[in-house]
């Protein structure tokens, strides 16, 4: 890519402690990313894999424990970032008393807009989420499909450069994903950098440009999507400790170092997998943990 | 901060002002200056660059260098530098003191030597110092601050009180005023007063705990339903938040507080008595005087006896009472050859607009406490005597006031209209520059010192003073009365 850098991160780390300072939980192990202008970055991974805490760190939520986050060059706990952002979050959470018109009216204050481009823009957005209908109703009673839309709205409220969507999708029927998966690329034709998470393979798969797949904190694979998804036969095991014998012949060694201590062995092209993963002892199954040259030689099948 | 603040003293005077906060900056000063150490030495185990990176972010190469950095640290080394060499200052003044090569005259009293001062001096400065890097961060928020954003979150705080429905809390104890009349039973003399303490009473437990309750619960239950995310990811400042917040917060209480009070106004007004009201709806304006105590060892009249007195030195102890509400024992009934202790009240800042009325209306409040059983149902008797600053005390002003403060006294409703004409010579006598109408009504009896029942707490004064003040003699029997007011002229 040769945009503009819009998203840099150095070793982005964050650690979750106890009240006794204790490590509970490493949510994001040195994470390097950079998020060009223009294109729609998904963030892939299952539940808990790190990629709202990533977001979080972004937007200034949360401060890390190790490493460097930057946001249009800016720290990402400087707040005259966030001028440039939209961000909607998994749920939206909305002030649920206030009506459409309201809630796209405070959020308009907060980015110091004159009244009548609030109004002009408010009313512009109300109609693009399809709620003008609803707009005098109060957001309790709206559906969560509804609330989703209006979410977006306000994400969209400063006609941000930079739009960060958790999980955008999520509690949107077949069609309404449809919508804002559109939406997503509308954005991208009109140049704004989209950062989405998902852990639904097919909502990025649709859209983004380049994905970053997390595991438990770990950057698992980073790249193009139609390069990640063509591995799809992949397997790939982590274990330590193995001594490879007759029966593990099939097994290569892939890599090996001292950041992810623990081999990880592919199976040797051509050769047949057994069916059983108990045959590696100690193996689990996992993902490729960050982008190397090792990814061109992957096997095929 | 606060924690200094004195609330048990005498009413701040101007001249005082500046000792008070010089004291004021000392203290909180020191409690900066301790918070700061405590942060510097967080921030060094937890923060990279240490506090000033923590407070102002690390410095960017690419962005011009900010003042507030540089000036947050000025102001940290100038306080702890303030605060050692005002140590090391008293120190030497303690050391200098205690040497024998110092002549000392015990009998002299001394005031605070130069070091002491100068150090006083530079430890003000230091707090200043201490003071100004702790609310840096503050000041530079101040700088950044959009009012379109905060008023915006106080908006937003406004219509979420209204909408969930809080204010129906206020509604809801409005209830019982509906029964109020039910527990609060109140003469005609302090119906107006009772009622607007009763009044007063409800509106602030009410406003204050309500208003602490919504602002407590406010932003707390922005991030406990995550609400706050979609806030502060815009470009919100925390500090622009939480003002938005407690500006919205204010102006729902003040229109609470407006509301209650015009519903509280049209209850007293509505409620209240209209002798009450004619009696109590008049604006007073409180004169406090500077107060000290006299003993009079012999008679009244006898000037040589009166001798001033300290407060330490009076014999009743009625425990800790602030400075100007003094007390003073009465007599002894039973030995009436005791001395007698008299408060003295001085106004030497009287209005003097009043000087062109021809009545000046005087009212005063005190406390009465009786140490002893004494004989049951037997009101408790005080005088009150006011002297204009024509009297002489040293000359026989003190004989004449006696005197004719005797005849008033003496006077009698009169059955007949000799009886009239005489007292109305008497008063003459007594008060030769008294007005046609104050003679009249003293001969018809009506400025006689009223005998007021025991629950009273004023009395009128419309008798003339021989000096020629129009306010005058009063004599009062109150049992309950509460408020401290000193009489005004």
């Amino acid at each position: 890519m040769g945009g503009q850098v819009v998203i840099e991160t150095r070793k982005l780390t964050k650690v979750y402690r106890d009240f006794w300072g204790r490590q509970k939980k490493v949510a994001l192990n040195a994470l390097n990313l950079e998020i060009y202008q223009g294109e729609v970055f998904g963030l892939l991974g299952p539940n808990g894999s790190g990629k709202t805490t990533t977001i979080k760190l972004l937007l200034g939520l949360l401060f890390p424990t190790d490493g460097d986050a930057f946001v249009f060059g800016k720290p990402a706990a400087d707040v005259k970032k966030n001028e440039r952002i939209g961000y909607l979050p998994e749920e939206s959470y909305l002030y649920r008393f206030l009506n459409a018109e309201e809630t796209l009216d405070f959020y308009g204050r907060l980015f110091d807009m004159p009244a009548d481009q609030r109004n002009q823009r408010a009313q512009q957005l109300i109609e693009t989420v399809g709620l003008k209908r609803d707009r005098k109703r109060v957001l309790k009673e709206y559906s969560k499909g509804m609330r989703q839309r209006i979410g977006l709205a306000q994400a969209l409220i400063n006609d941000p450069e930079l739009v960060i969507l958790d999980e955008p999708t999520s509690g949107l029927d077949p069609l309404g994903a449809r919508w804002m998966k559109d939406l997503i690329i509308e954005l991208r034709k009109n140049n704004k950098t989209v950062i989405m998470c998902s852990h639904r393979l097919e909502d990025v798969q649709d859209v983004c440009d380049r994905i970053a797949i997390l595991n438990e904190g770990q950057l698992q694979a980073l790249g193009k999507v139609s390069t990640l998804l063509e591995d799809i036969n992949r397997l790939e095991l982590h274990a330590s400790g193995v001594q490879l014998n007759e029966e593990l012949r099939f097994l290569r060694i892939v890599e090996e170092s001292k950041a992810h201590p623990g081999r990880r062995y592919l199976p040797e092209r051509d050769a047949v997998v057994p069916g059983d993963r108990a045959a590696a002892p100690a193996a689990r199954d996992g993902d490729k943990a960050e982008a190397s040259p090792h990814i061109k030689e992957l096997p095929k099948k | 901060m606060f924690a200094t603040l004195n609330l048990e003293r005498d009413p701040l005077k101007l001249a005082e002002v500046p000792r008070e906060l010089g004291s004021w900056v000392q203290d909180a000063g020191g409690f900066c200056l301790v918070l700061l150490l405590v942060m510097m030495i967080w921030a060094r185990a937890r923060w990279p660059g240490g506090l000033s990176n923590w407070l102002w972010g690390a410095p960017d190469p690419e962005r011009p260098r900010s003042w507030a950095p540089a000036l947050f640290k000025l102001c940290l080394v100038a306080a702890v530098v303030g605060y050692v060499v005002a140590g090391l200052m008293r120190l030497l003044d303690h050391i200098l003191s205690e040497s024998p090569d110092v002549p000392t005259a015990p009998s002299v009293a001394k005031g605070p030597t130069v070091l002491v001062r100068g150090s006083g001096w530079v430890l003000t400065f230091a707090a200043a110092c201490a003071l100004l890097a702790v609310c840096l961060p503050f000041f530079v928020s101040l700088l950044s601050l959009r009012w379109r954003r905060i008023w915006g979150i106080a908006r937003l705080s406004f219509k979420e009180a209204v909408r969930r429905k809080v204010l129906w809390v206020f509604a809801s104890v409005l209830l019982i005023f509906l029964f109020l009349s039910w527990f609060v039973p109140a003469k005609r003399e302090n119906q107006l007063q009772t009622y607007v303490t009763v009044v007063f009473l409800y509106l602030t437990p009410v406003l204050l705990v309500s208003s602490a309750l919504i602002a407590a619960f406010g932003i707390p239950t922005d991030i406990k339903q995550q609400t706050i995310h979609t806030v502060v990811t815009k470009p919100v400042e925390r500090f622009e938040l939480v003002l938005g917040r407690f500006l919205g917060y204010t102006l729902l209480m003040s229109a609470v507080l407006l509301v209650l009070t015009t519903l509280c106004l049209g209850y007293v007004l509505r409620g209240i008595n209209p002798d009450a009201a004619a009696e109590s709806l008049k604006a007073r304006d409180p004169l406090y005087g500077e107060l000290h105590f006299q003993k009079i060892a012999g008679a009244y009249t006898d000037r040589e006896a009166i001798e001033e007195v300290k407060r330490e030195d009076r014999e009743l102890n009625v425990g800790r009472e602030w400075d100007y509400h003094k007390y003073v024992p009465g007599v002894n009934l039973e030995k009436e050859t005791g001395p007698i202790l008299q408060a003295v009240w001085h106004f030497d800042e009287v209005p003097g607009v009043l000087a062109r009325r021809p009545r000046v209306r005087c009212e005063y409040k005190f406390d009465i406490y009786r140490q002893t059983k004494g004989k049951e149902g037997e009101a408790v008797r005080c005088s009150f005597f006011l002297h204009t600053r024509y009297f002489n005390p040293a000359g026989n002003d003190r004989t004449d006031y006696y005197n004719a403060r005797k005849t008033l006294l003496n006077l009698q409703r009169p059955g007949d209209d000799p009886q009239r004409r005489a007292q109305a010579k008497e008063v003459i006598k007594v008060l030769p520059g008294a007005s046609d109408e104050a003679v009249s009504r003293l001969s018809a009896g009506e400025g006689k010192p009223n005998e007021i029942d025991g629950s009273s707490t004023t009395t009128r004064c419309t008798s003339t003073c021989p000096a020629g003040c129009s306010a005058t003699l009063g004599m009062v029997r109150p049992a309950g009365a509460r408020h401290r007011r000193a009489p005004r002229c």
